[in-house]
Formats: structure tokens, C-alpha cells, sequence
């Protein structure tokens, strides 16, 4: 086993690499995207778990609509979106985010959320539990 | 007999000529100072007619004699030389205008703006039209005032609500900027740590990274008050239920309170239909951080001698005025700082709790609502007072 799948998506190349060990470190494979492309490019290579993307790098909820878009083999578990723009956190929740951060982001509390998150929704895909 | 009368008949003629020639002068000159006479009359009139239209001016008019001297002032001058104790000094006004005009010319006139202070330390904004004419019999030096303090603080607030207007604008897009950074800078010592657990003498290391980690946080909360300190004003504020604002906020600090013992005393002698124009969050943020400041009042200098902590709350309306009092039992305001306490990064607290904004951003969003906060000390703590234009809400047709 490989451990769970993140793709990694934002402009800015040392806050990648940063998450990127850091996820390494904790057990995940890590891809990065530096574009909506090559974003689009990785769920298209293989079942990922969790996508991680910058508000900004994704142009706004571009990215996330085209990934709700996906065929379901395609679409990851689970959709976190970050951004360094205060504003956004008046505004409503972009639909198709499950979790959202903001800069600067404890990368220690972005592994927890999406952990408990990605667990919660095991549970709930367990034979007998209510859907 | 003809030769000896003819001298005696040359002088009576000549005599009976002069006497005309008197009489008539004497006529002319009756004429003339009868209509000096009502000369000086009309002169009299003019002047005291000019004096009554000088009286019924809304306008100071100040009149003084080339030397200096007050020749007239009228009412609306004296009202305007009167210092808060009530003693009109109009030498003082005309010494004060002339040093900024000097002594004009027949037919020169002038207009400046200038400031002049008040009596009470506070200055008043004056623009004055001079003109040299004659009147009052003689050369006389006329200043017509018109106090544009009003204008002078309209222009100031008007620049500043500009200057703030771009600070809001950049404050947003440097807090992103800003924040990037901090991200890398966040996550790079997430990694660092982890790195040092595996080292042999990794926790000196682990420590230097906690507190890069520490001082992250401490840049983030900074970027975010300076980001609420310059949000630019609503253009499309409403009037909402200010009373139910004070709830929320007293809602959100009520554990807070209990879990630090700190009681909360709140009388309300206002109803739910009080209503304030302008935003409930800016409202809301501005009591939070006056409670807020109060309970780490408690827990920074607890004086054995206060008794029991408490916050008095209080809130009432009179007519146009909504007043709420916050007031605690702390101690008080360190007086040296209590002149400059509702400026910005001004904080008597240790840099991991206090970034100075709080209060700033309190006065903002007050003043930005037409109100007014004030501080002060009472005999037991800080009392602070939140002042606001309000109305009723009209009953639902
Ligand atoms: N109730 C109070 N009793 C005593 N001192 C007070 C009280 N409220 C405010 N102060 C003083 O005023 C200072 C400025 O307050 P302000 O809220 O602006 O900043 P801060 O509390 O230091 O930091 P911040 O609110 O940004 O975290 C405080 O540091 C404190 O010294
Ligand atoms: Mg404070």
C-alpha cells in the first residue's frame, strides 16, 4: 500500500514543496500541480484521495466545478481549498469544497481535518451505516 | 451845498451796499450751516443706521481704527471673541486679525483663512474678508469673520475617510501577500520540527522553531486587525436592532467570563426597537474588544483589594442618544497611556497577546457610525463609554 493520494495544487512553488514533505512525511503520496491543467491532469491519472487547492491558483470555484464535473472514478474523496484572501472567509462556501483554509495555514490542523473528515466518511460508507 | 453833500451821500450809499452785501452773506451763511446741520444729520442716520444693519448681520463684523483700536463690534463678533467663560475679548480677536492682515490701504481689501485659539486649547478655523473704507468719520480697517471650523473638520474627516478608503483597499491585498509568505514560513517549520525530533540535540532546535511557529500566528493577527481597522465604510448601511448587537457580543464572551470568575452585571433600559444606521458586525467588534480588554484587565493586574471581579454593563436611550457604559472593578487604565489608548498598536500587554489594535478598530467602527467612544478611570477600574445616534424603529405597517 502506497497510503493515500494528495494533489497538491497552488502557484506558489516553496509553499508546495513544503506541503509536500510535510504530507510525505505523515504517510501520504503526494502530487503537485502548479495550474488548473495540471491539476485536472493528475485526478485523470489515478484515484486520488484528497485535492488541496489555492482559491487563487484555481481561478475562484473554476477548478471545483470542473472536478464535480468529473465521472466519479475521477473525483477525489475530498476537496480542501485555501486561500490567503481574508474576504473570502465572509463569503459563502465555494459548493464542491469540503474543507477550507486559510493562509497561513497549520499544516498540523490541515492533516487533522482532513484525516477526521476522511474518516467520517468511511464510517459512513461502511456496510449498515445510514447514507 | 451840492459839493459839501455829495460825500455824506456816497457814504450812506456805500454804507446801505455793505449792509446788503452783509445781509446777504449772512443769508448764504445761515443757508449753508442750516444744511451742514442736517448734513451732520444724515451722517448721524447713515452711521447709526449702518450700525443697526452691522447689529442684525449673522456675520462678525469687527471695525478698528487704523492704530488698532476697536471702533465697533457686533453681536455676532462678540459672540464670536466670547472665551468659555463668558468674557468677550474683542482686542484680542482684532490684534489676532491684524497680525495675519496688517493695516490695508484706502480702497484695499484682502481674504485669508487662518486659525485662532479658542480659550480652551482647542483652535477655530476663521476666514476673514478685510476692506479698508471710510465710516464712523474716519479711515477705518473692516473685517467681516465667518467661523469655518465646521468646514475645516468637515474637509479633515473628508480627507481622512479618503485616506482610509485606500488603506482598506491595500490593507486586503497586502494581508494576501502577506499571508503567502507566512504560509511557507508555517509550513517550513512544521517540517523543521520534524527534522529536529530525529537530531540527537533536536529540542533546543524543536524551541526555536515553536517560537518562529508563535510569531507566525502573531503576524497573522496582526494582518487581520489591520485589515478590519482599514475596511472601508459601507455605502449601503441600514439601521438595525442594537440591543440584540450588545446581546451577541455579551454572548459571545459569557463563557469566557464565567471559566475566568469574572461576574457580568447588564441592565438594559432599552427596547428591542432601538435601532443605529450602520453596520451590526462593526457594532458587535467594537464592544467584544471592550470586553475583551477588560477581562484580560482581570487577569494581568488583580488587585487584592477590588473584591469580587466584575463588568457592569449598562445600556440606555434617551431620545436620539443610545449610551452603553461598559465599567470593571480591574484597577484602571495605566494613566500614561490612558491619552493615547484609542490609538493604533498602543498595548501595555506582552506582544503574544496584544497587538494594540483593538481599541482602534473599537473607535473606528464607531466613529465610522456617526458615535463616539471615550475612556476613563473610575475609582475602581476602566470605564468605558459608547455613545450613538439612534431612533426607534417604526411599528411594522
Ligand atoms: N478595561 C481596561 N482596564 C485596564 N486597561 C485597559 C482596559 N482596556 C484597555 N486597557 C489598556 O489599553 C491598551 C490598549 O487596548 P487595545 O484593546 O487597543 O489593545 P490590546 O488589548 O493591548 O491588544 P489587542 O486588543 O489588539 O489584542 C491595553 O493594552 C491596556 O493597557
Ligand atoms: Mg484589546
Amino acid at each position: 500500500m502506497r497510503g493515500p493520494v494528495i494533489v497538491i495544487c497552488d502557484d506558489e512553488v516553496e509553499l508546495v514543496s513544503e506541503l509536500a514533505e510535510w504530507f510525505e512525511c505523515n504517510g501520504w503520496t503526494v502530487r503537485t500541480a502548479r495550474t488548473v491543467a495540471e491539476a485536472l491532469a493528475q485526478l485523470y491519472a489515478g484515484p486520488i484521495t484528497c485535492l488541496v487547492t489555492d482559491r487563487w491558483t484555481a481561478h475562484g470555484d473554476d477548478l471545483l466545478r470542473r472536478v464535480v464535473a468529473l465521472p466519479a472514478a475521477q473525483r477525489p474523496d475530498l476537496v480542501a481549498m485555501m486561500t490567503g484572501d481574508i474576504e473570502v472567509e465572509a463569503r459563502p462556501r465555494p459548493p464542491g469544497a469540503d474543507l477550507f483554509f486559510l493562509k497561513p495555514v497549520d499544516p498540523n490542523s490541515m492533516l487533522r481535518a482532513i484525516s477526521e473528515q476522511l474518516g467520517a466518511r468511511r464510517a459512513a460508507m461502511q456496510p449498515g451505516a445510514h447514507r | 451845498m451840492v459839493d459839501a453833500s455829495l460825500p455824506f451821500i456816497l457814504l450812506v450809499v456805500s454804507g446801505v451796499g455793505l449792509m446788503a452785501v452783509l445781509a446777504r452773506e449772512l443769508q448764504l451763511r445761515s443757508v449753508l450751516l442750516r444744511q451742514i446741520g442736517m448734513l451732520r444729520e444724515t451722517e448721524q442716520e447713515l452711521q447709526s443706521s449702518t450700525v443697526d444693519l452691522l447689529e442684525a448681520l449673522p456675520v462678525p463684523v469687527l471695525v478698528s481704527g487704523s492704530d488698532g483700536s476697536v471702533r465697533y463690534a457686533n453681536y455676532a463678533a462678540k459672540d464670536l471673541a466670547a472665551s468659555p467663560h463668558g468674557d468677550i475679548d474683542t482686542d484680542a480677536l482684532v490684534a489676532t486679525v491684524r497680525q495675519h492682515i496688517g493695516v490695508l490701504g484706502p480702497g484695499q481689501s484682502v481674504t485669508r483663512r487662518f486659525p485662532v485659539g479658542n480659550g480652551n486649547g482647542s483652535l477655530r478655523d476663521l476666514s476673514v474678508r478685510a476692506n479698508c473704507i471710510w465710516l464712523f468719520g474716519g479711515s477705518a480697517q473692516v473685517y467681516v469673520l465667518s467661523d469655518t471650523t465646521l468646514l475645516r473638520d468637515t474637509e479633515l474627516r473628508a480627507m481622512n475617510a479618503g485616506k482610509l478608503a485606500i488603506l482598506g483597499e491595500l490593507s486586503s491585498s497586502i494581508a494576501h501577500e502577506l499571508n503567502q509568505p507566512l504560509a511557507v514560513i508555517k509550513a517550513a517549520a512544521a517540517n523543521g520540527r520534524n527534522l529536529a525530533l530525529a537530531l540527537p540535540d533536536g529540542a533546543r532546535l524543536v524551541d526555536k522553531l515553536a517560537r518562529i511557529d508563535a510569531q507566525v500566528e502573531r503576524a497573522r493577527r496582526i494582518i487581520d486587525n489591520v485589515r478590519k481597522l482599514g475596511r472601508p465604510a459601507q455605502a449601503n448601511w441600514a439601521p438595525f436592532p442594537v440591543i440584540r448587537s450588545l446581546g451577541s457580543a455579551l454572548g459571545l464572551v459569557s463563557q469566557q467570563y464565567r471559566l475566568s470568575g469574572v461576574a457580568l452585571d447588564i441592565e438594559v433600559d432599552a427596547g428591542d426597537d432601538v435601532t443605529v444606521l450602520g453596520d451590526p458586525t462593526l457594532f458587535e467588534i467594537a464592544v467584544l474588544n471592550v470586553l475583551l480588554n477588560a477581562l484580560e484587565a482581570f487577569a494581568r493586574a488583580r488587585r487584592p483589594d477590588v473584591g469580587m471581579p466584575f463588568v457592569q454593563v449598562r445600556a440606555s436611550h434617551r431620545e436620539a442618544d443610545l449610551w452603553v457604559t461598559i465599567s470593571d472593578n480591574a484597577g484602571g487604565i495605566p494613566e500614561p497611556l490612558l491619552p493615547r489608548i484609542f490609538e493604533s498598536f498602543v498595548s501595555s500587554k506582552s506582544t503574544d497577546i496584544g497587538t494594540g489594535l483593538g481599541l482602534s478598530i473599537a473607535r473606528r467602527a464607531v466613529e465610522g457610525m456617526q458615535g463616539e467612544i471615550s475612556a476613563g478611570n473610575g475609582p475602581r477600574g476602566a470605564i468605558f463609554t459608547i455613545h450613538l445616534p439612534a431612533c426607534l424603529r417604526e411599528a411594522a405597517a
